[in-house]
């Protein structure tokens, strides 16, 4: 295995215990990576309130930032066709004086080069001080895509959602199926994906809204494989209706 | 006192079916030349490649086939000013890239005043005329200081932000009630004709669009969020071979349209043969833009080059005399040159000299990329879903677990992530 040159670089470091935000950096160097995992040691003492990937180079996470039970944030992400030089992969909210971030680690990092090999090439991350900024625009447009696989959920139809927000990061997703109309307020769930759908949103309209950490929204939806089938078979029988309607008026009224 | 010398080379004859060298004796390019004297000849190994030390490069052999790629330029305009950043030029084969320069023009075409930038990836032009355009070309310079590759213009007109502005964004559902419309990019470059191009907005499809007859190809993307977005391009050519993908960043502005020129498509390639008969052709061709020259390089101990031109389609075909090459494995990739723009190289496509020959089977579907997982012919996030539901977890079926290692974990997922089609 290929040894891995990590390098933990701290400035501009708020002196007294105050909220503050750090950026992780990673510099590639000369090379294209296109997959990152890894792990920060958050140093005792120091309080995470909030990680963000919002602007991230990481456009697909495997496991999305997370403070764990062991004061350790584990990560892993794509970045299809890669990527090469400096760039932002999450920033934390917090807590900390000078001395508990000097003692911030990384380990069991792993970066792959975009080479259709997953070759293991060594990186740089460093964590440095950063703006906290405003957010006021909703995350970016997606398409949700509903498929099925044998190698998953035993061949059942799953929605599949992604997206990503470039101020504060995606906070949650959430989830609503309707018929015809649009959801109410009460329909939302929050929900991952890849998410298999039910027997009976196979045969609705799936809504999907992404939420940003600031509250920003964007909604989209897709119809599930038998939903237009369901509405057509609907207004067929919506016109048998009317016309048994129509000829029992007709014949009353003869 | 003025010192003068020649030195006379007897060189070794090269030949192969088609052409023989004789006597071949360098003359580098003016590179030795000064004032006080001048050196002709050779002065290292007839082999191409470079030797490096900590204190010097030495390119030596026969540097007939060096190779640098155009880079792609993108040009943000601000208040009297504008934001470049271009990509990369990758050299090698007998160059080294050490810097750039930026040309700056208010004439389209030129003729630019050039400043030396460094060897950096982005400069931004200040003191410039709002309402004015500019036009803008980036030069690579080599180890000596020499420029080896212009990027195509690109222009951008600086403007004064309008009062009151700043807008922001809305979509969906959140956010407020500017809208996006100033706020966008614009991309244009080469791929192959009629060609579909494939725009990946943080690995999502935004757009296609197909090339013109004469390869070239614009298209633009609206409602843009303000912030750092990567974008791939991709093409397949006639025969539905995709090219590799084209990666690079983008900072999209809010209420500026971004220009991004140059995109240059690597051809795609392809092999009639995945094993050849020692001493039997074999040939290589694919799609490029049209009536562009092709260099063709075959990966062995030694590196071979072969140059041939596409036609009318952009179709190229070279038939190799593997003669020269010895029994085993080998490769080899392609790259095009048209109106001084140069392509990156092409995917690496592996072969074996052997005894015997076998043709390569008519591809039953075109979509054999690895980490198409779903059958479907894209590698995009339902793919993605799948594998990611196998991550780490015990027994994962044969057609996730890409590079069989019995488990599905990071080398999968980057195995995927350089296929995505998005």
């Amino acid at each position: 295995m290929k040894k891995l040159i990590i390098s933990l670089v701290l400035f501009s470091l708020p002196i007294s215990l105050e909220a503050a935000r750090l950026v992780v950096e990673i510099d590639t160097g000369i090379e294209t990576i296109n997959a990152l995992e890894g792990m920060i040691k958050v140093p005792s003492g120091v309080s995470i309130h909030d990680i963000y990937t919002g602007n991230s180079v990481i456009l697909i996470w495997i496991a999305e930032p997370t403070l764990n039970d062991a004061n350790t944030i584990f990560f892993a992400g794509l970045s299809p066709g890669g990527f090469r030089g400096i760039y932002p992969i999450f920033s934390i909210e917090g807590k900390w004086g000078e001395r508990d971030l000097s003692r911030f680690s990384f380990s069991s990092i792993s970066a792959l080069k975009n080479d259709g090999s997953g070759t293991a090439v060594p990186v740089k991350l460093r964590v440095k001080s950063s703006e906290v900024a405003e957010d006021e625009a909703p995350p970016e447009p997606f398409t949700p895509i509903i498929s099925a696989s044998v190698d998953i959920f035993d061949g059942k139809y799953f929605i599949s959602f992604l997206t990503q927000d470039k101020g504060t990061g995606i906070e949650r997703y959430e989830k609503a199926a309707t018929w015809f109309l649009k959801p109410g307020r009460s329909d939302w769930i929050e929900a991952k994906s890849p998410l298999v759908l039910s027997r009976a949103e196979v045969f609705q309209r799936i809504h999907i809204r992404a939420v940003d950490k600031s509250g920003n929204y964007m909604e989209v939806s897709t119809a599930a494989p038998y939903h237009y089938a369901t509405l057509l078979i609907g207004l067929i029988i919506l016109l048998c209706v009317l016309l048994l309607l129509r000829r029992s008026f007709r014949s009353s009224s003869q | 006192m003025v010192f003068s010398f020649t030195l006379t080379v007897w060189a070794q004859d090269f030949s192969s079916s088609n052409f023989t060298v004789t006597a071949p004796v360098l003359f580098p390019g003016g590179y030795s030349t000064s004032t006080n004297f001048s050196l002709t000849g050779v002065i290292s190994q007839m082999a191409i490649g470079t030797s490096t030390a900590t204190t010097f490069d030495l390119f030596g052999g026969f540097l007939y086939f060096p190779f640098v790629s155009t880079p792609t330029v993108t040009a943000t305009a601000g208040n009297t000013q504008v934001a470049l950043t271009w990509t990369t030029a990758d050299a090698s084969t007998g160059w080294a890239v050490s810097g750039y320069a930026v040309g700056q023009s208010t004439t389209a075409g030129g003729p630019y005043t050039y400043s030396d930038v460094g060897n950096v990836l982005a400069s931004t032009r200040t003191s410039l005329t709002n309402g004015t355009p500019y036009y803008f070309v980036i030069r690579v310079t080599d180890a000596l200081g020499f420029y080896i590759a212009t990027s195509t213009e690109v222009s951008a007109t600086p403007t004064a932000p309008a009062a009151g502005g700043g807008g922001g964004s809305s979509g969906g559902g959140g956010g407020g009630g500017a809208s996006y419309t100033q706020t966008g990019i614009v991309f244009s470059g080469r791929a192959y004709p009629l060609s579909r191009v494939s725009i990946l907005k943080d690995a999502q499809l935004a757009v296609t669009t197909i090339a013109g007859p004469d390869s070239k190809f614009k298209v633009n993307l609206s409602n843009l969020s303000p912030g750092n977005y990567l974008f791939s391009v991709y093409s397949e050519d006639s025969n539905q071979i995709r090219s590799n993908s084209f990666t690079f960043p983008v900072y999209i502005t809010n209420g500026v349209v971004t220009e991004v020129g140059g995109i240059f498509i690597a051809p795609t390639v392809a092999l009639d043969k995945s094993q050849v008969r020692k001493g039997d052709d074999i040939a290589i061709f694919g799609q490029t833009a049209v009536a562009s020259d092709v260099t063709i390089q075959v990966n062995s101990e030694q590196q071979f080059f072969a140059q041939t031109k596409a036609d009318a389609n952009g179709i190229y075909l070279y038939n190799f005399d593997t003669t020269p090459l010895e029994y085993g494995n080998h490769s080899t990739k392609t790259k095009s040159a048209k109106d001084a723009e140069i392509s990156p190289y092409s995917l690496a496509v592996p072969f074996v000299v052997g005894n015997t020959s076998i043709l390569v089977k008519p591809r039953e579907k075109v979509c054999d990329k690895r980490g198409d997982v779903n059958t479907d012919c894209r590698i995009n996030l339902v793919d993605f879903s799948i594998a990611a539901y196998w991550y780490k977890r015990a027994a994962p079926p044969a057609s996730i677990d890409l590079n069989k290692d019995g488990k599905v974990d990071l080398i999968d997922f980057s195995i995927m992530a350089f296929n995505w089609t998005g």
